[in-house]
């Protein structure tokens, strides 16, 4: 067991793999908070919105301070993001822009839920501030220079949290639905009622013309549950990675022609690709 | 046993304090592991992570940033309900309102809010929600006629912004969806329908007025 996870946890990787990872962290949530223009206004919405909050929820995520403060801290965040995808004081940057988002993210979500997961920014928020625990961050390159052995901890960890993803997903459907979730009857209303609900015109959508196909129905369930409990495969073996990363793109276009559901993490997939492969054995 | 707890008053506090605690002694791991870059440190650190967002997936109750992943997880519902915004012209005539007009907020945390909360408010707080609605409303109409993006989201990066997590089509295309005139006043319907009728007709949808304003 420990032989195994001291070959797991502490591999070496090419130090570019690294500074990869937090090009791709901190791109994710610039990309993210620019499509956000201006987040802390919804502060600025009917006072009645606000009231179920309780005073541990704004001490759990610092919320409370003037609209004015928070577009300041906004505004930092943009920038601390920058920073870290250029690599300028890498620590500080990706540190700060982790807490940074640890109070913003909820912002999307708080009036109804203070947990704002698949919205885009819950695996920077991990992401960036592991990689600010990281040894030697500040000799990682993307681009020049000669790569380095690293330590692989910091990015098989975000990698984890990655997988965690999908097999949750997985998982929450069998433990809430069962085996009924991937049921022709089921996808098939799922294909039908989110078209209903999203698209103005659901009649000539895709998701209805495959709701009308049982075989479809059933591909679609039974393969996205079993492509979401295999997933973290992909942390155990190359062939898988092959197989499973690719697929994985398949899932998430399918999922946003078919159902409407987009999903912001997808370019983070790329934290599975050795961007060094001569030095690196993850 | 849920709804037990669920009616206890401290414990929603008390949960919030005990995640505010575990996302710190997380960062606590790191700024230690960091310091002291022994493998004791980082294998704590690890362990930390590793527990915790493992717990919090096959228990499935959350502590954000360490969270469940749950989606569509549960049985897909036979009726289903959603609602739209109405502007009305000062001719009495409605006009669906694009969502975007909300932004940075998605529909649906809007949406999931107002369903759960609107009974319970007050005239006077249903009126300045009204009256908000109506605000954003004429301001997205104006934007529109002026051919500017309708939300705030796509004012930075414009088409490459990201959506949100499901994706509503828009319901503005140009200014011929929108009064040349301001709104006058705004409505919330609720619409209800069955999904398989409406599979079969689109028209089987039925429709509940939540809110007006001015009423």
């Amino acid at each position: 067991m420990s032989a195994r996870w001291d070959t797991f946890w502490h591999a070496s990787t090419s130090s570019r793999n690294l500074a990869v990872a937090r090009v791709l962290l901190a791109g994710t949530a610039l990309w993210m908070v620019l499509s956000r223009v201006d987040l802390p206004s919804v502060l600025e919405f009917p006072a009645e919105m606000w009231t179920g909050l309780g005073a541990a929820r704004e001490a759990r995520f610092g919320l409370g301070a003037p609209l004015v403060l928070e577009r300041t801290l906004y505004a930092a965040l943009h920038a601390t993001l920058v920073a870290a995808l250029f690599g300028i004081h890498p620590r500080l940057s990706c540190f700060a822009s982790g807490l940074l988002l640890y109070h913003f993210a909820p912002f999307e979500t708080i009036v109804r839920s203070p947990n704002p997961y698949l919205r885009g920014l819950t695996i920077p928020t991990l992401g960036l501030l592991i990689l600010s625990f990281a040894p030697r961050m500040e000799r990682w390159r993307v681009l020049g220079g000669t790569p380095e052995d690293a330590p692989a901890w910091p990015l098989r960890l975000v990698q984890l949290l990655l997988c965690q993803i999908y097999f949750f997903a997985g998982y929450a459907k069998l433990v809430t639905s069962g085996l009924d979730w991937p049921g022709v009857e089921n996808v098939r209303r799922y294909l039908l009622l989110l078209n209903q609900g999203l698209s103005s015109t659901p009649a000539g959508s895709l998701g209805y013309a495959l709701a009308d196909l049982p075989w479809a129905c059933a591909l679609l369930g039974w393969g996205g549950l079993l492509f979401e409990l295999a997933f973290p495969l992909v942390l155990f073996s190359r062939a898988s990675r092959l197989v499973l990363l690719p697929l994985a793109v398949v899932f998430h276009v399918a999922n946003g022609l078919l159902f409407r559901i987009f999903f912001q993490n997808v370019f983070l997939l790329l934290l599975f690709v050795d961007w060094d492969r001569r030095r690196s054995a993850s | 046993m849920m709804e037990t707890l669920s009616g206890l008053p401290w414990l929603r506090p008390a949960l919030d304090v005990a995640r505010l605690l575990v996302f710190a002694c997380f960062v606590g791991l790191g700024i230690r592991a960091l310091r002291r870059p022994e493998r004791r440190s980082v294998d704590r650190l690890i362990a930390y992570a590793m527990a915790v967002s493992l717990a919090v997936g096959f228990t499935q109750v959350e502590a954000w940033p360490f969270t469940n992943w749950a989606l569509v997880h549960g049985l897909a519902p036979a009726r289903m309900s959603s609602w739209e915004i109405e502007g009305l012209d000062a001719t009495g005539r409605a006009w669906p309102v694009d969502a975007r007009v909300l932004q940075p907020m998605a529909p649906e945390e809007f949406g999931s809010w107002m369903f759960s909360r609107l009974p319970r408010l007050s005239d006077d707080a249903r009126a300045r929600l009204g009256r908000f609605l109506l605000e954003r409303a004429e301001a997205g109409r104006a934007r529109l006629v002026a051919g500017e993006p309708v939300g705030g989201n796509e004012r930075v990066l414009g088409p490459l912004a990201a959506p949100f997590h499901f994706q509503q089509k828009p319901v503005w295309h140009g200014p011929a969806d929108v009064p040349a005139a301001p709104f006058v006043a705004v409505r919330v319907q609720v619409l209800e329908w069955d999904v398989e009728a409406r599979r079969r007709d689109e028209s089987q949808v039925t429709r509940r007025e939540l809110l007006r304003y001015p009423s």
